[in-house]
């Protein structure tokens, strides 16, 4: 029997600008988390996430980057997933990304992320690999340099149930 | 009209339970080794009620020469050289793309192989069937990625079937590996026509 599956978790939209958005005290009930981003920031910038504070050096991604200056492919391990890497957040363009978390609250693996991240000008797709068995319970959306997201940049999250 | 699949939509997706048009139909979690994952019955069960399918996959499988082991997909138990597969990757610092037709699979991804990876490194897959109970050829797209001791790649990989009939079983195995290992999950799930 079909089941159910997608529910909002929570959706933040930001009013007048924030350096940073958080999704805190996710419940370990779903299989998946999505999380959907659309924004633009006070100046141009990579954006990030963090998983549970960890600013670990164990997050691996790679990216595959159409922009106009060209391709680009990249190993990168850090202490954050760079999700908007080459498609960088801006002032004037928006940008959307989807990032999809799988199993991430199941304790026997690594947790895994897919994203996609668009701009006018620019789209790259992204695997990442976070090194820690742990559940995620919370999400930090961040960015490289001094910057914050704008007015009325939106995040979504949502739970997939399996 | 039924919501588009897959991570180029799931933007269009969402709200709660009682507006939901994507739903899930069947979960398969291993807690063994099994050699191939097969959902059937899928027209019966699901074709007058689901436009489009996608499968989300955490996948690692037993093969031990090499660190990665691609993840195949077909079609009513069709074995034979009637599908043809292109592949975007990215991964070593370049992209590259492969192709070929008169195939007897769909690639959906390089996939975590037991040699060389840790227990807790899996591969992630979401892959979109779309309309595979109408009666026209039929087309698959995966984004995936490994990242792995040896392997490091995001993937975006796309099939076609050549046959018209509605899709009866999905059936998905390893190339190399003789098995998925335990903790792999296998979800299908389905976008409503209406």
């Amino acid at each position: 029997m079909p089941t159910p599956t997608y529910d909002k978790i929570a959706t933040q939209t930001v009013s007048g600008s924030a350096t940073n958005i958080t999704f805190s005290s996710i419940p370990g009930t779903y299989r998946d988390l999505i999380l959907v981003c659309q924004g633009i920031t006070s100046t141009t910038t990579q954006a990030w996430i963090r998983f549970n504070n960890d600013s670990s050096n164990i997050y691996n991604f790679t990216n595959a980057s159409a922009i106009a200056a060209g391709t680009y492919s990249a190993f990168v391990l850090a202490t954050q997933f760079r999700f908007a890497n080459r498609v960088e957040f801006s002032a004037s363009e928006r940008v959307i990304a989807i990032i999809q978390i799988l199993d991430y609250a199941q304790t026997d693996k690594h947790k895994v992320v897919l994203s996609r991240t668009s701009r006018n000008d620019g789209s790259e797709l992204q695997t990442s690999r976070y090194e820690s068995t742990s559940a995620i319970s919370s999400i930090l959306i961040d960015q490289e340099v001094s910057a914050s997201f704008s007015d009325g940049s939106v995040f979504t999250l949502y739970g997939l149930v399996s | 009209m039924p919501i588009p699949l897959g991570v180029l939509a799931v933007a269009g997706a969402g709200g709660g339970a009682a507006t939901s048009a994507f739903e899930l139909l069947e979960t398969q979690t291993l807690s063994g080794t099994q050699a191939s994952i097969t959902f059937s019955n899928l027209n019966t069960n699901y074709g007058s009620t689901y436009q489009h399918l996608q499968l989300r996959l955490v996948t690692r499988t037993s093969r031990t020469d090499a660190d990665s082991d691609p993840i195949l997909i077909r079609f009513n138990s069709d074995s034979g050289n009637n599908y043809a597969r292109h592949g975007l990757r990215a991964g070593f610092g370049s992209l590259s793309s492969v192709g070929s037709t008169a195939q007897s699979a769909i690639f959906l991804t390089e996939n975590s192989a037991v040699n060389k990876n840790a227990s807790n490194i899996f591969t992630p897959i979401v892959a979109d069937l779309l309309n595979p109970f109408e009666d026209r050829q039929k087309t698959v797209r995966a984004i995936s990625g490994l990242l792995a001791s040896g392997w490091y790649g995001t993937e975006l990989w796309s099939g076609n079937w050549a046959n018209t009939s509605a899709i009866t079983t999905i059936t998905l195995l390893p190339l190399i590996g003789a098995n998925f290992v335990a903790g792999c999950r296998f979800s299908l799930y389905g976008t409503r026509i209406t």
